[in-house]
């Protein structure tokens, strides 16, 4: 498991409406020439500042409110659906980029089966947090779910900023957000 | 071409192949004591035992859909090789696998008796 330190570090962007995303600072290192070909192909479609541009962004990953998982670096969306109150389906999606070398697709499969997959050893762990934190909304002890971290009183839910990366401002701005539309045509 | 042999050479070669390939190839009941030792050694939480029935070359493949035949570009649920089989190995022995705060019991996939005929040769479980 990474420490605080490497997630503060990785820093999250928050955007309006409970959007934002995690891995903020760009990897000014990432090797065009890991792919053979694929780079010349970048310049040749969007020359060769914008191809820099585009293979720079390295996020970790974009949350879109309110059921929105996209991961940039390699071609995967994931969507989550609520069943029940105790019960949510999750979709991966891949997708293969129109003319880029096969190896792309396959580095994304093997993220896919090594993280989403049902069979995932990252994800059994998870899940387990997942299902105890279910368990606990059970209890009567504690009203309340407490997303304070880092909280600001000056804090605004409709900003577009940087902060460290383990607030939990994108998830008050998600109930901000919820709220905002609930009430929209009130 | 082999080389000519005199005639009682190439009798006790021929039968030593012979003999040879007889016991490489496995029986069926060969491959079913297999399959029943392998899910024992998985009830049995013997993990280290069960990565050792792998060739180093060996691939763990569980495909997605029903008649799939390519793992590269079509997703799968698994398809690890030694080191990533060994690393699930070694993650159930972690103490930060909370998933595993209690321990999951195995499921056993088949529960078959041996059947012992005249044919069959002792295997050790």
């Amino acid at each position: 498991m990474s420490s605080y330190e490497f997630f503060e570090n990785m820093g999250i962007k928050v955007w309006p409406n409970g959007h934002g995303y995690t891995g903020v600072h760009h990897s000014i290192h990432s090797d065009y020439s890991a792919i053979p070909g694929y780079f010349e192909k970048m310049v040749a479609a969007y020359g060769e500042e914008r191809a820099k541009a585009i293979l720079g962004e390295n996020r970790h990953n974009t949350v879109y409110f309110p059921n929105l998982m996209i991961k940039g670096p390699i071609q995967l969306i994931r969507v989550f659906k609520p069943l029940a109150a105790d019960k949510t389906l999750v979709e991966s999606w891949t997708f293969r980029l129109v003319g880029a070398p096969d190896v792309l697709l396959e580095r994304t499969l093997v993220y896919n089966r090594l993280i989403n997959a049902p069979t995932s050893v990252v994800g059994h762990d998870d899940l387990e947090m997942y299902e105890r934190a279910q368990e606990g909304l059970h209890v009567d002890a504690n009203q309340w779910v407490n997303i304070q971290r880092l909280y600001d009183p000056a804090e605004l839910p409709d900003a577009t900023a940087v902060a460290n990366g383990t607030t939990e401002w994108q998830m008050r701005n998600q109930f901000r957000a919820w709220s905002k539309f609930m009430t929209m045509s009130m | 071409m082999a080389d000519a042999q005199s005639v009682s050479r190439l009798v006790e070669i021929h039968d030593h192949v012979d003999v040879a390939l007889r016991s490489m190839a496995p029986t069926d009941q060969d491959l079913i004591d297999f399959v029943i030792r392998e899910t024992r050694l998985i009830d049995q939480h013997r993990f280290e035992e069960w990565l050792d029935l792998f060739a180093d070359d060996g691939i763990y493949w569980m495909p997605l859909e029903w008649g799939q035949t390519d793992p590269r570009l079509t997703a799968s649920l698994m398809y690890e090789d030694k080191l990533l089989l060994k690393i699930r190995v070694e993650r159930l022995k972690g103490n930060r696998t909370f998933s595993q705060k209690p321990r999951a019991a195995a499921i056993t996939c088949c529960k078959l008796h041996r059947s012992r005929s005249a044919t069959t040769r002792q295997t050790n479980t």
